[in-house]
């Protein structure tokens, strides 16, 4: 990354006051320098894949992670490898294809993750990290497991809530829903087309993966699933009513048909009053435009159970990696309390991939600090393979004939039963095929 | 487009002439702002503040300036050194397949020999395959080969899927010269060397330039091989470069439009450059057989 | 092409020697850097998923698939609207160009943006200007009759088709106007001298001069136009993702859907064979017409 070329101002330091300089400081960009210098480079490199490099608001952390991890080290060095999250995938397919992921660790998004796990099957297990560390992951991680034995720690973990510009809810005297129907209401008391929406919905297929990660959420405002098992339940009443309930805000209160681009620059320029979105989503506001990251709160989502769907991006150590030893002293380095506490914080994520506030101080100040976590940490967390049973290994084509069809519903007089009927046909056969 | 005037009448100066040339200067006008059209959209939303885009009734003007976008470009992201790497590429890939493809279509046009048939269609073949399906296997080969991240080696591929287009075009091109010139140079005792450099090369100007800009552009823009063969992001070139722009939950899309624009600077360039430099030769009097 | 063999050679000194080692350079690239590649992807589409052997499994799956069916129709209509469309823009710059006028190297210059236009910001720039909100092409639409309501450009299944193609034109027009123009400046002046002292009119001079002329570019650039169609995968899945209701998923999303989102490799190696079969028979096809022309013209 061109962050490395940062300035050297400081005059090289021993490795043990930069250990403390550096913890001290929390700094980031001026480190990776000294420590190349600091040794020499008979250290294995270990190539960690990931898209997080070219995140705005999250790289930074990141590379102090690597900083930190560098420092504390004499036999591995870690480096950065991978594509942006758009390509990443594809990429990584190709990879595999081409006769081997060329990485030591692997970050992935959960679909990939778990064909990684048991397609590819290339994950090292990783129990004993936990054990050693002494953590509890959290639920979200069963989809994870196999035959008893964990394959990837969560590295980042993202869940679901009502993000909302504080300022613009004030100017029009409501208050965050907290039922479905009162989401609808404030949702139109909201919009003023085309200056301001009322909510940011993304609703075009070509953000295909975005759309889905949302819509996927829609299941459970009135308690249903997706599938239980190998039975597709697309056209159950809980869901389409859940399905309802976002159509209503959508036409309630979405830019239609409007790219997941330009929702995302009109939330920035102040003009979007509230969104369904993940907590990255405040990290990625904050990176593009400062000014609104103040008015940012969260609320959770509006219905009874207050359930909502966390996606849980592990770090996996590659079986094939020449280097697994190594592999795994980085996860456990990224796992342990204080380094990921600081990773949390400077990325501001706000689910922890285990029981962390229990074991970081810091960590709990941290989120006491934060206004806008609150939803965040109201919601209760759903795995997606609570939802959506043996799919969940099937993930992009199921949500694929999900938004396929839900497309119909979106014409003037378009059912959305009739759309998710005819999906359910669709899905019933890939039944067959899973 | 305003410099868009009228041909000399030249000779013809009767009435019909100059509404015809005025028909004629009124349609590549509306041709231009039609097929321009989404250029121009381009221009004006990476120059003019978001909430001008993003409104309605969209407005046909500019209603402001802001050179944000581009500054991203520039401050943000080594946009320079990224756009340098990709004419690096491009420029071996015009190169190799120039030396290539020339030799193949004089002998594919002029020269009968057994096989001819069978390499047209193999020539053919290389285009059908679609690249998603390829680029895993060509992986493999370039890490047999120890060509991974390395940006000579990409060129060469680059070439490997143009030259095949660039066979026919120029073959096609080499098809129109009268045979009798070459046939005479050689009853003459000319070398196929020579037949092709004095006659040939001469003559097929605009089908070089086709050829050159073809293999230009086919490499300018290409991401798919790219991004599986070069990972160090210090080799960026342009196609990968400006797919890091386009982050989770962000893509920035004036900024993209912004990068659309500085990105197809250089390649229209090279062709100006290209078409002027070899054309105005053509036009300096070396057809006429 | 060689096989359009159109004119008979003399066979005056003209060894097989000289022309093998012409060619050498083209098949040493070629077959260095695309024969395995290209074998291998082909060998793949035989490659049971489950078992890992080889056989046809992926083809009967595929052949009883009627999605499959609706796909290579629905790629058969943009492949053949994108075809004719963007061999008549093409060819009808190129005539402009061809044309002296103050500027035409400017001109030709601007005309080629399209193409140096890295296809993301077009997609970007396009998606843009559908936007059902704020598009400018809701400008156009409503200057309709009848249409009083900004369209929503990506959920009619018939706007979403003429979307991907007028994109797929638009990008790749300059291309096919710049091989028409080479061949159109190769066509001899003398022809088109003689044809005005005969006193043609322009449209028969363009009919029995420029045509034949160009016909043999044409016919290539048809092909080519059907084989780079079949293979437009990243517009169509920027702008529509193969959508509304599959209706623009053509052959090229939908491999690279099996192949990277849903991770079926070996199934969509299989889809990547019958398209390619399709383009050889497209070709043939096209060989087959290309001598035929050529008889008549002898």
């Amino acid at each position: 990354m061109t962050k490395r070329d940062a300035p050297e101002t400081i005059l090289k330091p021993s490795r043990r006051q930069l250990l403390a300089g550096a913890a001290a400081l929390g700094a980031t960009a001026l480190t990776p320098a000294f420590s190349r210098r600091a040794f020499a480079d008979d250290r294995k490199v270990l190539k960690v894949m990931s898209w997080e490099q070219f995140q705005p608001g999250e790289k930074d952390g990141w590379n102090a992670l690597f900083d930190k991890f560098n420092q504390s080290q004499d036999k591995y060095k870690v480096e950065w490898t991978g594509w942006p999250a758009g390509q990443y995938i594809s990429n990584v397919v190709i990879q595999a294809k081409a006769g081997g992921i060329d990485a030591d660790v692997l970050m992935a998004m959960p679909d990939l993750a778990a064909q990684v796990i048991r397609k590819f099957k290339l994950a090292e297990p990783l129990d004993a990290i936990v054990s050693e560390l002494g953590i509890t992951p959290s639920g979200g991680h069963e989809f994870l497991k196999q035959d008893g034995k964990l394959y990837g720690l969560s590295a980042i973990d993202v869940n679901f809530a009502l993000v909302y510009n504080k300022a613009l809810f004030e100017k029009a005297g409501v208050s965050p829903a907290t039922s479905q129907d009162e989401w609808i209401e404030t949702t139109k008391k909201l919009t003023h087309r085309p200056d301001q929406f009322g909510i940011a919905l993304t609703n075009n297929i070509s953000d295909g993966g975005e759309w889905w990660f949302q819509l996927q959420n829609f299941c459970l405002p009135y308690d249903g699933k997706w599938a239980e098992g190998k039975t597709p339940l697309a056209n159950s009443p809980e869901t389409v009513k859940g399905l309802e309930l976002w159509k209503s805000l959508y036409e309630v209160g979405t830019p239609q048909g409007t790219a997941q681009s330009a929702i995302m620059k009109l939330a920035a320029d102040g003009r979007v009053a509230q969104a369904w979105g993940v907590n990255p989503t405040v990290v990625v506001l904050r990176a593009t435009n400062p000014d609104i990251y103040p008015e940012l709160r969260s609320a959770a989502p509006p219905w009874p159970s207050k359930r909502s769907l966390d996606r849980i991006h592990p770090l996996i150590a590659l079986k094939s990696s020449k280097n697994v030893d190594g592999a795994l002293a980085f996860i456990k380095f990224a796992m342990a309390p204080d380094n990921m506490a600081a990773l949390m914080e400077q990325n501001l994520y706000v689910i922890p991939p285990y029981d962390l506030a229990a074991k970081s101080e810091k960590f709990k100040s941290f989120l006491a600090d934060k206004p806008w976590v609150t939803g965040y940490q109201e919601a209760k967390q759903v795995s997606p393979i609570d939802v959506m049973g043996d799919f969940a290994y099937v993930d992009d084509q199921f949500g694929r004939i999900v938004m396929q069809n839900l497309q119909s519903a979106l014409k003037p007089g378009g059912s959305v039963k009739a759309a998710m009927d005819a999906a359910q046909k669709q899905l019933e056969a890939l039944a067959k095929k899973v | 487009m305003s410099s868009i005037g009228l041909a000399h009448p030249a000779s013809r100066t009767d009435r019909t002439a100059a509404v015809a040339a005025i028909l004629r200067a009124a349609l590549i006008l509306v041709v231009c702002f039609v097929l321009l059209f989404p250029v121009y959209w381009m221009v004006l939303n990476a120059i003019q503040p978001s909430e001008y885009s993003l409104s309605w009734p969209p407005s046909l003007l500019p209603r402001g300036f802001e050179w944000s976008n581009f500054r991203h470009l520039f401050e943000d992201k080594p946009i320079v050194d990224w756009l340098l790497k990709s004419t690096f590429v491009a420029a071996i890939v015009v190169a190799a397949t120039l030396i290539v493809v020339v030799p193949a279509a004089y002998a594919l046009s002029r020269l009968r020999w057994r096989g001819q048939n069978l390499l047209g269609l193999f020539l053919l073949f290389t285009q059908i395959m679609p690249g998603a399906m390829i680029v895993a296997p060509e992986l493999t080969l370039f890490r047999t080969f120890g060509w991974t991240d390395n940006l000579t080696a990409l060129a060469f591929l680059h070439a490997a899927f143009v030259v095949p287009l660039c066979t026919w075009i120029l073959k096609s091109s080499f098809d129109a010269v009268p045979r009798e010139l070459v046939e005479a140079a050689l009853v003459d005792g000319c070398s196929h060397t020579a037949a092709l450099w004095r006659i040939m090369l001469p003559l097929t100007r605009p089908g070089l330039v086709a050829v050159s800009v073809v293999a230009f552009f086919s490499s300018w823009n290409e991401y798919l091989f790219s991004s599986a063969l070069i990972t160090q992001s210090d080799l960026y070139t342009g196609s990968l470069g400006l797919a890091t722009l386009i982050t989770q939950l962000d893509t920035p899309l004036f900024v993209l439009m912004a990068a659309g624009v500085m990105f197809s600077v250089l390649p229209v360039a090279f062709y100006l450059a290209i078409q002027r430099h070899i054309l105005r030769g053509l036009t300096a009097g070396a057809v006429k057989g | 092409m060689s096989a359009v063999a159109a004119t008979p050679r003399s066979r005056h000194r003209l060894g097989d020697g000289v022309a093998y080692w012409l060619i050498l350079p083209l098949l040493a690239l070629e077959g260095l850097f695309l024969a395995y590649p290209i074998l291998s992807g082909i060998a793949s589409s035989f490659v049971n998923p489950d078992s890992g052997g080889y056989d046809f499994s992926n083809f009967s799956t595929m052949l009883a698939d009627p999605d499959f069916w609706a796909i290579m129709i629905r790629t058969l209509v943009f492949v053949l609207l994108v075809d004719v469309a963007v061999l008549l823009t093409g060819l009808g710059v190129a005539l402009l160009m061809n044309r002296q006028f103050r500027g035409r190297g400017v001109v030709r210059g601007l005309l080629t943006i399209p193409w140096a236009v890295p296809e993301v910001p077009v997609a970007i720039t396009f998606i843009f200007m559908i936007d059902p909100t704020f598009g400018v092409f809701n400008l156009l639409a409503r200057m309709l009759p009848g249409v009083t309501e900004n369209p929503q450009w990506t959920l009619d299944p018939t706007l979403a088709m003429a979307i991907v193609v007028t994109v797929t034109v638009w990008k790749g027009f300059p291309f096919y106007s710049l091989v028409l123009l080479a061949a159109l400046q190769a066509v001899p002046e003398e022809l088109y001298e003689a044809a005005r002292l005969d006193g043609a009119s322009a449209w028969r001079q363009f009919r029995h001069v420029t045509l034949p002329g160009i016909r043999p570019s044409i016919a290539l650039l048809a092909v080519l136009a059907f084989i780079y169609s079949m293979q437009q995968f990243t517009l169509i899945w920027l702008i529509t993702g193969g959508g509304p209701v599959d209706a623009t998923l053509t052959l090229a999303p939908a491999i690279y859907m099996q192949a990277f989102r849903f991770y079926n490799f070996e199934y969509a190696a299989a889809m990547a064979v019958v398209g390619l079969l399709f383009s050889v028979l497209a070709t043939l096809a096209f060989i087959s017409v290309q001598r035929r022309l050529a008889l008549d013209e002898r």
